[in-house]
């Protein structure tokens, strides 16, 4: 009864053949799928879906001069216990491991979160605070290009891949200096598989009792995961006393642009982004 | 009778994955139904057209004017089949379409139009009040005891404020699924359901007047906590209807978001307390006026409200009481039964008000209460005494001295004084009191006449005729605990008959946590009446001994088999006009202690650990009972922190567990559970109720602990962020 076309390519030059011979273009690309299960009544009887996470090229990470190459088909799970970059992005590893559970994990993909383009997705947000950038592969030219991950989102859950592009790799810069701060905490509906009401990602150097700089990137409060600029300037150079600390606050509050949906609302989120910025500060006098 | 601690007899084929539920039997040459519903709260239906362009040959299409007796009988029969001119919420049923598959019903449903004329809808309870019309008033019940205005001159304070429960989902593993299977006049249904014989009333109604002859058999339930008593009445005949009209068997299944979007839930309530107090916290008087959110139809509102009613002065002495409940209709899915049925609701209410005279008046919570819990032989405002089968007093005894309680109290406030600025973190520790009437409301079980009924076999095993369905609570096993321990015969020589209409009788429903206590007390009366025949009454007798007497019975006798009627006692009655007398034969108590942490940053509230005393009279399946104390207190946690339905213009917009929120293991907190065992004369082995009594008490010691954490009553549920930001920073973060 069921008609859907169903293609899972283990290499990328399967997945270009693949493509390639479909003439109707209208495919449904993803890397894992854990999202996917949850909207599956919603998709068409006679859709076309390919499944990229069984590219073995596309897996794995790895750590060359001064960055870290994370292959898209990654799983989460497969991160998580990635030995080889546990100390030099704890950000990330920190933000996994509040991510659905144990079995989801060990199918999602970094690639299908980012991909997925959700301002609520949990790996994007360190990353991009990371300022990291992704690889796109074309199955139309046959080629690779190079993007900065916050050029990929253009909505809430649209991103700018087209024609069967995919992600293929993650590039994340490393730090020479290894005294930064990191903060990652995602409030959400529960303990555990629980998808973000607000998020916060920081990374920051402080020194002589202030902030030299910070990069804030909050979840799930705007259409598109972004940096925020003016918090950001406004904490440059200064000593955290408890009024930069309010006044910070309130510019993050008029930074982000939230909405209320079903999992909270616009003012809440308001409310927990300027709790989360000023729970992240405190840590950061804390620990100096 | 010895402590028994029995696995179940349906653990091993569950866990094993070979149970057979509703959708693995295997039916041949089905046909699969869908629902065509509405998508208005409130219109008239000025048209349904179909595409002439689609292929309809493989499409059957039923409507209401093809209903004859279009009503689902079950208190008020105001509720249709399948909307005729009207529809009365966002979902309502309007065509019933059956096909070879999934996918021709998807396609068909495209092709079909419905044109409405909007009328104006009461999508909240403040809408439906404010527009004050007696039409939207189901149910209404008035008890007073006492004098209650003359105390409010006399009294030292007259506390009051507005208490507010939200819906919830059942949340059943297995969501709805029934089957019919026409045979000549008969149709066999078969499914997912707690009564077969409310559906088998239900279908003697809607083919009343027709050949048509109706048999029901319950298939293994995964789950129902009340979703599954008066729903599955409406989706039978659904398929009944399809099966007379086609000729072939059908099939009807929810998916998770047909199931969450459009089946009963738990009423959400509005309830206006006032209690009047002296200077040392002593309740004079009690006021409420209570608001149960019914939906679009009255289902089992009434009885529900009843519930709500006799449960709303809880565990309290209280000399003076007027309680106002009314049961108002709104344009939403119509609510049901679930577990607790009223009590959850007015229980949070008087529990809070308590919590609101121990604010007021600067005197700790557990004081108040101490000071008016009932003892043994004080009255409720019915008229009833409780001067049997108390426990509670037992149960308080325990939470106290595991908990801790008292002296946590004193280190919980220090905490919050003191450290809580540098660690984001309030404390809060809460206590409730909890009862829960055993069995129908008043006389309801001298209506239903209950009959249980045992079959001994010429091999000496005994066939047990009950239509107590099993629903993930265990009664299998109960019942053969029960016989086994009176009939000294080993599990396999019971025999659980299969719960079919033509197969078994009458025993009442599966719900009002009655089976044990009820019915099992027949089966006990019933395994007497075998001994006395088997001349084995009141003699020592071995497995051994009951063998050769069966073999010797069966050498004269071609069956033996017994039936037992249930009745109350004589002393216990009720009246339902003024709502005096027995509301229940007796009660089940519990006392609980809750601890929680707030974190001042993400407004969360995390219940760490939960104590818990429960009067169950006898357990007669210790860790069953156990575990189904424990599913309470989750399911009571759920209702107090997670779960909010979230409806938008009458239409439910959650969708499934991503955002139905529930706790799940990471957010449950470590439970101690007491059982006391304060027998009851009339109970088999002295048991009385257990399976809502857990959920009962446990948003209360919940809330109890916010308010404490907090420093002001919690008066509304689930505590969602939102809500707990709304009470600490005076602004309104809600929706």
């Amino acid at each position: 009864m069921n008609s859907m076309q169903c293609y899972s390519p283990n290499t990328l030059d399967e997945y270009q053949k693949i493509y390639s011979g479909i003439a109707e273009k209208n495919i449904l690309v993803f890397s894992g799928g854990t999202d996917l299960m949850i909207g599956r009544h919603e998709l068409s009887q006679d859709a076309i879906i390919i499944d990229i996470s069984g590219i073995a090229e596309l897996k794995g990470v790895e750590k060359k001069e001064n960055k870290i190459f994370i292959g898209s088909c990654t799983t989460l799970n497969e991160l998580l216990y990635s030995h080889k970059i546990q100390n030099d992005i704890p950000i990330l590893i920190k933000a996994i491991k509040t991510m659905a559970s144990e079995q989801i994990r060990n199918r999602a993909t970094i690639g299908g979160n980012i991909g997925n383009a959700s301002p609520a997705g949990d790996t994007i947000t360190p990353l991009v605070v990371l300022e990291a950038s992704i690889q796109i592969y074309s199955p139309e030219s046959n080629e690779v290009k190079t993007i900065p991950l916050e050029a990929l989102f253009s909505g809430p859950c649209a991103s700018t891949l087209q024609n069967g592009e995919i992600i293929t790799k993650i590039i994340i810069p490393l730090f020479e200096d290894k005294d930064i701060f990191c903060y990652f905490r995602k409030i959400g509906q529960r303990n555990a598989m629980t998808i973000t009401k607000a998020s916060l990602s920081a990374i920051a150097k402080y020194s002589d009792s202030k902030i030299e700089w910070i990069k804030l990137a909050p979840g799930s409060v705007s259409p598109v995961v972004k940096r925020m600029s003016k918090t950001e300037e406004f904490l440059q150079g200064k000593k955290l006393t408890p009024a930069v600390i309010n006044e910070s606050k309130e510019i993050i509050g008029k930074e982000i642009s939230p909405i209320t949906d079903i999992r909270s609302t616009k003012a809440f989120r308001v409310l927990i982004t300027k709790n989360l910025l000023a729970d992240c500060l405190s840590e950061l006098i804390n620990r100096h | 009778m010895k402590q028994n601690n029995e696995v179940r007899v349906d653990a091993a084929s569950k866990i094993a994955g070979i149970e057979k539920y509703t959708r693995d039997l295997p039916i041949k040459n089905a046909l699969i139904a869908g629902t065509v519903r509405s998508s208005k709260a409130h219109a008239r239906i000025e048209s349904i057209s179909y595409d002439k362009n689609y292929d309809w040959s493989k499409v059957t299409i039923l409507s209401a004017k093809e209903v004859k007796n279009n009503y689902v009988a079950i208190i008020k029969n105001d509720m249709p089949y399948l909307a005729d001119k009207e529809v009365n919420y966002f979902g309502e049923p309007i065509l019933l379409l059956a096909a070879e598959n999934e996918k021709i019903l998807l396609e068909a449903k495209k092709h079909i139009m419905i044109e409405y004329k909007e009328l104006a809808a009461a999508t909240t309870l403040k809408v439906s009040i404010d527009r004050n019309r007696a039409e939207d008033v189901f149910e209404e019940i008035l008890l007073e005891n006492g004098e209650g205005n003359k105390t409010f001159s006399t009294a030292y304070e007259i506390i009051e404020d507005i208490f507010e429960t939200g819906f919830q989902e059942h949340v059943y593993l297995e969501p709805q699924a029934v089957v019919a299977i026409p045979d000549g006049n008969t149709i066999h249904i078969k499914g997912s359901m707690q009564c077969p014989y409310y559906v088998q009333n239900a279908m003697n109604e809607l083919f009343k007047g027709t050949e048509i002859k109706v048999d029901v058999t319950q298939i293994m339930t995964g789950g129902a906590f009340g979703g599954k008593e008066d729903f599955p009445s409406l989706i039978c005949g659904h398929v009944a209807l399809l099966a007379r009209k086609t000729g072939r068997p059908v099939i009807l299944s929810y998916n998770r978001e047909e199931d969450i979007r459009f089946t009963t839930k738990r009423h959400p309530s509005k309830i206006h307390a006032k209690a009047v107090v002296n200077s040392d916290g002593k309740i004079l008087a009690l006021d409420m006026d209570i608001l149960l959110n019914s939906g679009a139809y009255a289902t089992l509102s009434p009885v529900v409200l009843a519930r709500a009613v006799l449960t709303s002065f809880g565990c309290y002495k209280i000399p003076n009481v007027r309680i106002h409940g009314r049961a108002i209709k709104t344009n939403i899915s119509p609510c049901g039964a679930f577990r607790g049925f009223g009590g959850p609701q007015s229980l949070f209410a008087i529990e809070m008000l308590i919590e609101k005279v121990a604010q007021t008046l600067k005197i700790p919570v557990w004081e108040i209460k101490k000071a008016n819990m009932l003892s043994l032989g004080d009255t409720l405002p019915t008229g009833q005494p409780i001067d049997y089968s108390y426990g509670l007093p037992k149960c308080v005894e325990k939470i106290l001295e595991s908990s801790e309680y008292e002296k946590k109290y004193k280190e919980f406030k220090k905490y919050n004084e003191n450290e809580s600025d540098q660690t984001n973190i309030l404390k809060g520790i809460g206590i409730s009191l909890a009862v829960h009437g055993c069995g129908f409301t008043g006389v309801g079980e001298n209506r239903i006449k209950a009959i249980a009924e045992m079959e001994l076999l010429p091999d000496g095993k005994v066939l047990v005729k009950t239509a107590n369905t099993e629903m993930g609570q265990g009664v299998d096993t109960a019942y053969k605990i029960i016989v086994s321990e009176k009939l000294h015969l080993p599990f396999d020589d019971i025999i659980i008959e299969e719960k079919n209409t033509s197969k078994v009788p009458n025993s009442g429903p599966t719900v009002a946590s009655r089976s044990t206590m009820i019915v099992g007390k027949l089966l006990l009366d019933n395994c007497e009446r075998i001994l006395d025949v088997l001349s084995l009454k009141d003699l020592e007798f071995s497995l051994q001994d009951f063998k050769e007497a069966a073999q010797q019975y069966f050498k004269t006798h071609d069956t033996l088999i017994v039936q037992e009627e249930y009745k109350h006692p004589d002393f216990i009655s009720f009246d339902e006009k003024t709502y005096k007398g027995y509301g229940y034969p007796v009660y089940s108590w519990s006392a609980n202690v809750a601890e929680v942490e707030i974190d001042l940053t993400s407004y969360q509230v995390e219940v760490k650990k939960f104590y818990t005393a429960n009067d169950v009279g006898k357990a007669i399946n210790k860790q069953q009972s156990e575990g189904q104390i424990q599913g309470g207190i989750i399911q009571g946690i759920g209702y107090a922190v997670y779960e909010a339905l979230c409806i938008k213009d009458g239409e439910v917009q959650n969708r499934g567990f991503r955002d139905y929120i529930i706790p799940t293991i990471q957010d449950i907190p470590e439970m101690y559970v007491d059982i006391v065992e304060d027998t009851y004369f009339n109970g088999p082995y002295g048991a009385k109720a257990l399976g809502e009594l857990p959920f009962v008490g446990a948003a209360p010691a919940v809330a109890s602990a916010v308010s404490f954490a907090i420093g002001k009553t919690a008066t509304k549920i689930p505590l969602t962020p939102e809500v707990i930001a709304t009470l600490i920073e005076n602004s309104n973060y809600e929706y």
